[in-house]
């Protein structure tokens, strides 16, 4: 009798403990996608600032040429985003138009002197500035869960009950040296 | 007549310096000091072998004895026991005519330190009570709730940070507070009989930390470690390893994400890794708290001694860098920036 009361002791603990670890996953691939749709929403706030990045170049010809076909990509590379499904080639296409852009707007710039001056421009760059690095420090945020979420999926045993009731697949990290270089904030001593 | 004259002249020195440095409020008053301390003719270094061979001679001879004469009759006689008092006192005081020296330079070389640090970082000690400067900060933070028995301001530095866009008059404080519990035990008495009795048991605490106008939030509150009086969080951000730290406690949900921008988060991830138990109090006065439990913010990093007169010299001559009082902060300085950044 004891020894089945025993079983029986062992079977409950180890349904909790699956339990537990399912839910574990659960939780983690939650906060990964919540990291991602956080990334995806400092993305989409450059297009609040294109309007702006239009209308202070529309008295340049000239600028206003080869800038507007970089914003016409950039708009479509952040139309391609979407914030329900991880794709991290689709959100490194829209940091490369980023870099794009805004190597296009530093070249071109220098040729109009007045216009770099200006204060409405500098306002701009500081604004693109400060997005850049909150886009940085969303995909650092995103690659932490990342990390989480794969060791979660990998180490035993939580890797026989992903296999066996989860079914989730590792998650690719972002890379993108040019938005980690956005965000430069590193106070570690 | 205890010491050589160069060992008396050079004690007499480090107490004069240890009472005026104490006293020394600018960076003139420290540098007559040093002028001082450099204008001593003698050697810098004590002179003590003497003084540890007299000991280590008093120890061997006194243990050796009483060996000696514990084998002979398996007991001490009373003669023997006055000898072997009269020895360890006599090793006691050779010993501590020894340590003393060594002591006094340790204590002073660090105050010297110390106060230049102080001095180099822009730091100035304020006057203060230390339990009405407690009180008087409680009314003003829940960071100084704590404590059910006694809470006393025991150092209060005040500062200013110069940063790229925004500059501040911060003080330092170092807060004490003590809880009183009932400890009820069981003992058995003279008769046999089991009883119980309450004891009172007292628990030590210190925490740190830095306060400041901040001005760009109201009411708002990041904590890593418990504090009292707080609710529930309002708002968590996507970061697992933020959220595993700190929680956020502001007036609405909107508010706290509009103020916990991923940099502002990263920044706070950061910052745990150079500080222990943060908690980021910003006030109904828009002030803000930042405090932690690293004790270390405003010590000297330099360890050497005046004996090492060149190297000490050269310490006092540089300028010493609080890291982690610079860690604190620019990470202040970096929140302002983020938070203020409203297009």
């Amino acid at each position: 009798m004891t020894g089945i009361w025993i079983a029986v002791g062992i079977a409950v603990v180890l349904v909790i403990v699956i339990i537990a670890i399912y839910n574990a996953i659960i939780n983690r691939a939650n906060a990964v996608e919540r990291a991602w749709a956080n990334v995806i929403t400092q993305e989409r706030q450059k297009n609040k600032i294109i309007p702006h990045l239009e209308d202070v170049v529309k008295d340049y010809k000239e600028f206003e040429q080869g800038t507007l076909t970089k914003v016409t990509e950039l708009r479509s590379a952040l139309q391609g985003l979407d914030s329900g499904k991880v794709d991290t080639a689709k959100l490194e296409q829209a940091e490369a138009k980023t870099g794009e852009l805004l190597k296009s707007l530093n070249v071109t710039v220098e040729n109009y002197p007045e216009l770099k001056a200006s204060e409405t421009y500098q306002k701009l760059m500081r604004e693109i500035t400060d997005q850049q690095e909150n886009i940085g420090a969303a995909i650092r945020i995103f690659n932490q869960n990342v990390e989480d979420f794969n060791n979660g999926i990998e180490v035993f045993p939580n890797s026989l009950v992903n296999a066996m009731l989860n079914r989730k697949e590792k998650i690719k990290t972002f890379s993108d040296s040019q938005a980690e270089e956005g965000f430069e904030y590193k106070p570690n001593i | 007549m205890l010491y050589y004259k160069n060992n008396k002249a050079l004690i007499s020195l480090l107490n004069t310096i240890k009472s005026k440095v104490s006293l020394s409020r600018s960076r003139e008053e420290l540098d007559a000091v040093i002028s001082e301390l450099k204008s001593f003719p003698g050697g810098h270094q004590f002179k003590t072998k003497v003084y540890w061979a007299i000991f280590t001679g008093l120890l061997l001879a006194t243990t050796v004895f009483g060996y000696w004469d514990w084998s002979q009759r398996q007991y001490f006689q009373q003669s023997t026991w006055i000898i072997i008092a009269i020895g360890g006192l006599l090793t006691v005081l050779a010993g501590i005519t020894a340590y003393y020296p060594h002591h006094l330079m340790s204590k002073v070389s660090h105050a010297l330190l110390q106060r230049d640090g102080l001095l180099d970082n822009n730091l100035r000690s304020v006057s203060f009570n230390g339990k009405a400067t407690a009180h008087r900060f409680q009314q003003r933070f829940s960071e100084f709730h704590r404590g059910n028995y006694s809470r006393e301001i025991k150092e209060l530095f005040k500062g200013s940070y110069q940063g790229e866009e925004y500059s501040f008059d911060y003080h330092y404080y170092h807060f004490h507070y003590v809880d009183e519990r009932i400890v009820t035990e069981t003992y058995t008495d003279s008769n046999g009989r089991v009883r119980t009795r309450a004891r009172r048991e007292y628990d030590y605490y210190d925490r740190y930390g830095l306060i400041l106008p901040f001005g760009l939030l109201r009411n708002f509150v990041v904590i890593g470690f418990n504090l009292p009086g707080a609710g529930k969080a309002t708002y968590k951000p996507a970061s697992n390893r933020f959220n595993k730290v700190f929680k956020v406690i502001a007036a609405s949900e909107i508010e706290a994400a509009k103020a916990m921008k991923p940099t502002v988060v990263v920044a706070f991830e950061e910052l745990s890794n150079v500080l222990s138990k943060i908690n980021f109090e910003v006030n109904d006065e828009a002030d803000l708290c930042l405090s932690f439990a690293d004790k270390d913010l405003i010590a000297t990093p330099k360890k050497v001694k005046i004996s090492e007169f060149d190297a000490f010299i050269e310490a006092l001559e540089g300028e010493q860098e609080f890291e982690k009082l610079r860690a604190a902060l620019s990470h202040v300085h970096y929140v302002m920036t983020k938070l203020d950044s409203n297009f």
